[in-house]
């Protein structure tokens, strides 16, 4: 009996379990609890945030050429074509989306990603104290920088949007809509205070950080969207008093792999690859024909002029069976058309289909891998501070006529073609000058993201992409499908609905109710 | 491999010989022999004779024989015998007994092995099912699971992969109770695990399997027993003689359909009648149409069955061989495995070798101990290209067999290449055969388990069990894709060779349990009472990591060292402990009225630690009304007990660490050119997250009648599973994360279960009769704040079957201008013309869009039931088993078109053209309307079908050599029986297998067989 009782309570004894017994921690991911000690774990949070920008719903595509983010608002205005309707922002372009759209709620949630990721950084990078207060003030203001970006894009599109600045529980975010000039204000003042003294650097860490130059650039863009021009010349003239950017690089060798060391990057979404898993899915395609998810529309075509400075319709230079010829160097850094070499070899008629036209920028022609591809996407380059500038002088009415012309100048200079004087002249009405302005900005930034803006804040949003389109362009190629007149909804995205659902407290603008 | 053929060889007899010897034992106390034989004064094998009041004990020979070793020449002797009523008797020195047993009334004294335990079945109070072994054991099968299909009522099996090594069966109990994971905890001998380790036991090792279905029954095992336990026991040694068992089996699979594809030229045509319809020129010219016909040019224009050239009929053979035995103090049993199964599909396969040792040992009258020890080796073979399913690549078996070969390709060229295209310029095929042959995957699965155990009976009603149980797992496998040319019928090739690639991968899983157990049994006068209390811990954990390359030097380097060239890894881990308390309380008044008590808390590092030690109580009682006088000696009722029970158990298979929240790695991005690591919270953890409950109420009579030969089981369950893991949306702006399983969703089941069995014996012609069945209903009941979720062509809708078929309903060919004229606009952007399908338009707005679909069908069988008829005569046996379900949907795929290469089946030469505008199928050239999910079902290959089948599962027959023949051979037992399984199936469906899984529309699983085998098992 002794036996038996010794041998159960020792078996008991060996038993009890430590309390930490039923404490399992997940050897697979990092857990919120112990993370953000280390400067390395406020670098991986850094680099968390900064990788946001490489999702399909933001600056990138998917691994097919359905979805997309910010480089795919060109498809919704004069510039581009969606070639099936799958692609996101096929329906918007016609204008018969609803609150359900992909594209609309992709690009939403891509911002959205982008902002809470920023918010959780900013929340806890001062938990790791063994990083100089100095440091983690940089790379807050880089963060925020990025915040700033992303509500930029939202004010732009859905017009009025949840302001978030703090990390959210699932409870905490049934949360109304902002107004559109409270997402301004954030914007604005964020922008002012990072990019004031030293916050930022004058030259990242590292390259595609976000610096001074940066910050300035983006300030100097929100202040051209809205409309305070004083402000955007002055701040466009803090970029190019930074003396740090040029435009030494030919435009025909920018948007390639070998371009993305120019002189005149401020800032970009970086990538890497092939087989990195940090690849841009735009710059890849199904080689050997150029990209045919979206393509490009002739009235675009149209707007690059000859190498004296005239449209194809008044120009001598123009070749009909060559229209490369005599071009400005951009139409051909741009587009792709059937007297152009892509991958080194010329196209087929097929290859073409249906515009004639398709998108040679950012499309890396030695790629070896489907939508994996090392091209960065340059978000803010220095002829666009350039012409900003250019631009908010005229608007403002306070102006030389000189200053603003030799802004234009420049870009068109390094561009290979004529100046101003020599081909509008000189004694400019503002008008005159604003034409010139617009016509330069959209030669010099197609598919970069920008136009949709530019359309939308010069209240010629439907003007340009839909009635212009349809007289030019559906002309041209009867095969394109019709987009309809709908009013101010159109370039004004709806709340997505899938949000309304999942948050009571948000309201669908009136405009889509 | 070469130690598989010792099996056969003379070393083991020699080993096996070698241990029997050492277990006979010089015994010098007081020698009883005896004789036990039944009421038909045949001798009974097998009958246990215990002195009581000591462990001293043995059983029967065959001949019924047993010599028992008393602790004095007086002494009191019980015989107890299965089925059989017990007796005891005083001896006072004598010698020699003979004693005759008597046959027990009910069959209820059967003991029934229950969680922490075994009762008698007349009391138990919970829904237990159990399977006798006798009637699965030697079944031509490869996994021992498959052999339960249709014998337990409430417990639905299914095969839907037949794969070898792969083949485990889906197992339900009592419908499908969650969202999530709806698979049973199985429990060997004490140690939880899962159906796959139940599907690689020997069958002759199991000694009984018994399903918990109840809360009562299953409640002790808390919150892993949502989903049911299934409890096997193995096979122990028994006091006597060594004995040795052999079974030997062969058997022959043969694919259990094949589909009636068109042989390539009714293809060739139809082919070419497609294009004319559809106004495009033939492929097909007349000379090619003749050779074809011809078959002049095999190479260019083949005529090839892809189905007789993938699928084979398959040899599968299971050799057994245990020796056990022991004395009063020891007991052993030891037994080998090897079974080799070929698949229906060449070159796949699989073999396994296995050993067991289970060993008993009584040190002394208060403390005995044992040990299982367990070890096997398994090996499958199967191509890179899923043979069950389908692949990322499109490349699944069955998929290629479909969807990617036509009838002209040869399968291979004269010249030894596999066949891509034919004389034609239509696009090349997969070739199915150079997946098989040319790919490798194989799998090499190692696992070891044991289990020590310890008991100690002291002041007299009390016995502690202590026991650690460890099982290791490994499984290593090698995938080498080789570099291969694609040729054309010229010897030019067609498609380059691309790089080759290898990836070796490997898994560990190891585990422990430790179970500490207290009992206490007390009888006075007419009260007994039993209490349990215990404790134990578990520990789980698996590791796993891959490493891949490309570009090997040569095709026959097949080591990861061999290249540098893009390389991968991949590892993880992942562990779960569990530490519990349960206690059970059974009280039994005069054998009259039962009630019983059982909780379980259980600790788990899967719940967050608010909620880490969650409760599931049960409660249940029986009262044996034929035990009042008012029913006691009633002629015809013999037994009649009726149940109930009511009680809550858990589901924690929700996930590791489900409720911490992460970041989560690989959120990377470019800084100088260069990779920079990042991390992000990309989903949302639910920090309360916690198990489902499942609530159960069971109702339950046993009856008997006419002394037993008549037996009735009958239960009625309603099962509510409540706090379902389900997700439902949350707002993009938290950063478009993924949202977090909530304990929101609610579903129920409720059923009826019968069990009836009839046994008569008429001289010597012995027979039963079974039969059993359950109607199950089941309904989701709620899904949080949505309506429903459209998940695809099922839904989720509260009031209706879980994942219930979604589509639309069709109402037949549009065969006249009128009645053209009179359908809805069709789906798709082709306008509907006659012979395409018109479908109810259930909004009335004059066209079909998605929003004109309905529920369609149900995934799950409404009855599931099973025959059993058993008959032996003199030497003779017969055993037949029929299972069947009813009332249940599957979708069988098959586009109103043809494509390049895309077998069809003979029906659609039925079809409906211009010239034949009576065709039973719809015209082609439309399939986005024609092939809508939809109710259609005009044939046996189209559309949307009622899947209930009736299929004979087995019928064996037996002889047993009779004696004196084979006491020259100084053989106990000798039985010869030839076996099929699956030989017959009715149903609708002909030309795929009708049993397969409620998502495979495209009958991609690995094809189910009919078997028939030889076999012979002997005793001595």
């Amino acid at each position: 009996m002794k036996k038996i009782i010794f041998l159960i309570t020792t078996i008991i004894t060996l038993n009890s379990c430590s309390k930490d017994f039923l404490n399992e921690v997940n050897p697979n991911a990092l857990s919120k609890e112990t993370f953000w000690k280390t400067s390395a774990d406020l670098d991986r949070g850094l680099t968390g945030c900064y990788a946001a920008l490489q999702n399909a719903q933001l600056y990138n595509g998917g691994t097919d050429y359905t979805t997309g983010g910010v480089i795919r608002l060109d498809i919704i205005t004069d510039n581009s074509y969606a070639n099936s309707n799958f692609i996101n922002g096929a329906s918007v372009a016609r204008g018969d989306h609803t609150p359900q759209d992909t594209y609309v709620s992709n690009l939403w949630t891509g911002c959205y990603r982008l902002i809470a990721r920023c918010n959780d950084f900013l929340d806890n990078a001062d938990r790791v104290t063994t990083v100089l207060e100095t440091t983690r003030t940089t790379m807050k203001a880089e963060v925020r920088f990025l915040r700033a970006l992303a509500y930029q894009i939202l004010a732009m599109t859905y017009r009025d949007a949840p302001l978030i600045t703090k990390s959210q529980t699932l409870a905490e975010a049934q949360v109304p809509k902002n107004t559109n000039q409270e997402l301004h204000n954030f914007i604005v003042n964020e922008l002012r205070e990072i990019s004031s003294g030293t916050v930022l650097p004058l030259n990242a860490i590292q390259l595609a950080r976000v610096d001074r130059g940066a910050a300035l650039s983006l300030l100097a863009r929100e202040y051209l969207y809205i409309r305070n021009f004083t402000e955007a010349a002055i701040t466009a003239k803090q970029v190019i008093d930074l003396n740090k950017y040029n435009l030494n690089t030919p435009y025909g060798n920018l948007f390639k792999l070998a371009g993305e060391n120019s002189g005149e990057i401020i800032f970009r979404v970086a990538y890497a690859g092939p087989s990195l898993g940090v690849g841009s899915a735009f710059a890849g395609y199904f080689a050997p024909a150029p990209p045919n998810g979206y393509v490009a529309l002739p009235n675009l075509a149209n707007d690059f002029y000859f190498r004296d400075g005239k449209p194809k319709s008044t120009s001598t230079l123009y070749v009909p069976s060559n229209e490369l010829l005599n071009r400005d160097p951009r139409f051909d850094a741009t587009l792709v058309t059937n007297t152009s070499t892509f991958r080194g070899a010329s196209i087929t008629a097929t290859n073409l289909l249906p515009t004639n036209y398709r998108v040679r920028k950012f499309t890396e022609e030695t790629s070896t891998r489907n939508f994996d591809s090392g091209q960065d996407f340059y978000v803010i380059r220095y002829p666009e501070v350039l012409l900003t500038r250019a631009e908010a002088l005229v608007e403002s009415g306070i102006y030389t006529e000189a200053e603003v012309v030799g802004l234009v100048n420049q870009v068109r200079t390094r561009a290979t073609m004529p100046t101003v004087q020599a081909v509008e002249g000189t004694g400019l009405s503002q008008s005159k000058l604003i034409e010139i302005i617009r016509h330069e900005r959209r030669v010099e930034t197609a598919f970069e993201g920008l136009r949709f803006f530019d359309l939308k804040r010069w209240n010629i949003y439907e003007q340009e992409a839909v009635t212009k389109y349809m007289a030019v362009d559906k002309v041209a190629v009867p095969a394109l499908e019709n987009r309809l007149l709908i009013g101010v909804k159109h370039a004004l995205f709806p709340i997505p609905l899938r949000e309304i659902e999942a948050n009571k407290a948000l309201i669908q603008h009136t405009e889509w109710q | 491999m070469k130690y598989y053929y010792l099996l056969k060889g003379p070393l083991v007899w020699i080993l096996f010989l070698f241990l029997a010897s050492l277990t006979t034992h010089a015994q010098t106390r007081k020698i009883l022999k005896g004789k036990v034989s039944d009421e038909a004064n045949q001798p009974v094998p097998g009958a246990s004779i215990l002195e009581t009041g000591t462990s001293n004990g043995t059983t029967t020979n065959e001949n019924g024989e047993f010599t028992l070793i008393l602790s004095s020449s007086e002494a009191i002797i019980k015989i107890t015998f299965l089925s059989y009523e017990s007796q005891t008797l005083s001896i006072k020195n004598q010698d020699f007994i003979n004693i005759s047993l008597k046959p027990d009334a009910t069959q209820l004294n059967q003991v029934i092995v229950v969680g922490y335990g075994s009762q008698k079945k007349a009391n138990l109070t919970g829904a237990v099912a159990s399977v006798n072994m006798d009637d699965i054991q030697g079944l031509p099968i490869a996994n021992a699971a498959t052999a339960l299909q249709g014998r337990l009522p409430g417990v639905t099996i299914s095969s839907f992969n037949n794969q070898p090594g792969k083949n485990d069966p889906q197992i339900r109990i009592r419908g499908v109770g969650t969202l999530n994971n709806n698979n049973p905890l199985v429990v060997i001998d004490g140690v939880p695990t899962d159906v796959a380790s139940l599907g690689d036991l020997s069958p002759d090792d199991i000694q009984s399997i018994s399903v918990l279905k109840d809360a009562a029954s299953a409640s002790i095992y808390g919150v892993r027993a949502a989903n049911g336990v299934i409890l096997v026991t193995t096979k122990r040694g028994e006091n006597g003689k060594p004995k040795v068992q052999i079974r030997e089996t062969v058997s022959w699979q043969k694919p259990l359909i094949k589909p009636d594809y068109m042989d390539a030229f009714t293809w060739a045509n139809t082919y070419n009648d497609f294009l004319t319809e559809t106004g495009a020129a033939p492929e097909f010219t007349p000379e090619m149409i003749q050779k074809i016909k011809d078959q002049t040019d095999p190479d260019r224009f083949a005529n090839t069955d892809w189905f007789d050239e993938i699928y084979q009929t398959a040899p599968m053979q299971n050799h057994y061989i245990s020796l056990s035995g022991g004395s009063d103090f020891s007991k052993y049993l030891i037994s080998t495995e090897y079974q080799k199964q070929e698949g229906a599909l060449v070159n796949t396969g699989a073999d396994r070798i296995q050993l067991r040792a289970n060993l008993d040992h009584q040190v002394s009258k208060a403390i005995s101990f044992g040990l299982n020890l367990r070890g096997l080796k398994q090996k499958i073979k199967e191509p890179i290209a899923a043979a069950d399913g389908n692949d990322a690549g499109d490349n699944g078996i069955n998929r290629v067999l479909s969807a990617f070969t036509r009838p002209t390709v040869p399968a291979r060229y004269s010249f030894r290449e596999y066949g891509y295209t034919d004389g034609t310029s239509l696009f090349q095929i997969k070739n199915p055969l150079r997946f098989l042959y040319e790919q490798q995957f194989d799998t090499d699965e190692y696992r070891l388990d044991g289990k020590a155990f310890v008991e100690a009976k002291f002041l007299k009603d009390f016995s502690f069990t202590s026991s650690l149980a460890v099982i290791y797992l490994n499984s290593k496998s090698v995938r080498f894709n080789p570099s291969l040319d694609s040729y054309g019928p010229d010897r030019n090739i067609i498609v380059a060779r691309t790089p080759n690639s290898l990836t070796n991968a490997n898994e560990t899983f190891t585990n422990y349990v430790n179970e500490n157990l207290l009992r206490y049994n007390k009888r006075i006068g007419k009260h007994d009472v039993k209490v349990l209390i215990g404790h134990t811990v578990q520990y789980d954990k698996t590791e796993n990591f891959s490493a891949s390359v490309v570009n090997l030097p040569s095709n026959d380097i097949r080591v990861i060292g061999a290249s540098t060239e893009q390389p991968t890894n991949t590892g993880s881990t992942n562990a779960v402990a569990l530490q519990s308390f349960l206690g059970r309380v059974n009280y039994n008044y005069d054998n009259k009225y039962f009630v019983e008590l059982n909780a379980r808390i259980d600790g788990s590092s899967r719940l967050p630690q608010s909620q880490q030690y969650p409760l599931f109580p049960s409660i249940s009682a029986g009262w044996v009304v034929s035990e009042e006088s008012f029913l006691k000696d009633n002629k015809y009722i013999s037994l009649l007990k009726i149940r109930a029970s009511y009680g809550t158990l858990g589901n924690q298979q929700i996930g590791n660490y489900a409720f911490v929240q992460n970041y989560n790695l690989n959120q990377n991005y470019v800084f100088n050119g260069t990779l920079s690591p990042g991390v992000a919270v990309t989903s949302l953890a639910n920090a309360a997250i916690k198990w489902e409950t499942t609530t159960m109420s069971n109702m339950g009579i046993d009856a008997e009648f006419f002394r037993g030969k008549l037996a009735l089981t009958a239960d009625y369950f309603n099962k509510d599973a409540t706090n379902i893991l389900f997700t439902t949306p949350i707002p993009n702006t938290l950063g478009g994360l993924g949202a977090p399983p909530q304990n929101s969703a609610a579903v129920n089941n409720r059923g009826i279960e019968l069990n009836l069995i009839h046994n008569h014996s008429i001289g010597d012609f012995k027979y039963q009769v079974g039969i059993n069945g359950s109607i199950i209903k089941n309904k989701v009941v709620s899904l949080a704040s949505q309506d429903r979720v459209i998940n695809g062509n099922t839904i989720l809708v509260p009031g209706s079957p879980i994942d219930s078929y979604y589509g639309y309903i069709a109402e037949g060919i549009i065969r006249t201008a009128e009645e053209l004229a009179a359908a809805p606009a069709g789906f798709g952007s082709i306008p509907l013309r006659i012979g395409d399908i018109r479908y109810r338009d259930l909004n009335g707005d004059n066209r079909i869009t998605i929003d004109d679909r309905t529920i369609i069908g149900n995934p799950f069988p409404k009855l599931s039931y099973g025959f059993n008829l058993g008959g032996s005569y003199k030497g003779f046996d017969l055993n037949i088993f029929l299972q069947g379900i009813e009332g249940v949907n599957r979708r069988y795929t098959d586009l109103s078109s043809i494509g390049v290469r895309q077998q069809k089946l003979n029906v659609w030469t039925d079809r409906f053209t211009l010239s034949n505008t009576d065709g039973v199928l719809p015209r082609f050239g439309n399939n986005a309307n024609n092939d809508l999910y939809s109710t259609y079902g005009a044939s046996d290959s189209y559309g949307f079908r009622d899947a209930s089948y009736l299929r004979l599962k087995n019928i064996e027959l037996g002889y047993t050599i009779p004696k004196h023949i084979i006491a020259k051979l100084k053989m106990s037992r000798i039985r010869i029986y030839a076996s099929a399984v699956n030989p017959y199936t009715w149903t609708n469906i002909k030309n795929f297998d009708v049993e397969k899984d409620a998502t495979d529309d495209r009958n991609l699983g690995y094809l189910n067989t009919k078997n028939i085998a030889l076999g012979l098992s002997a005793t001595f």
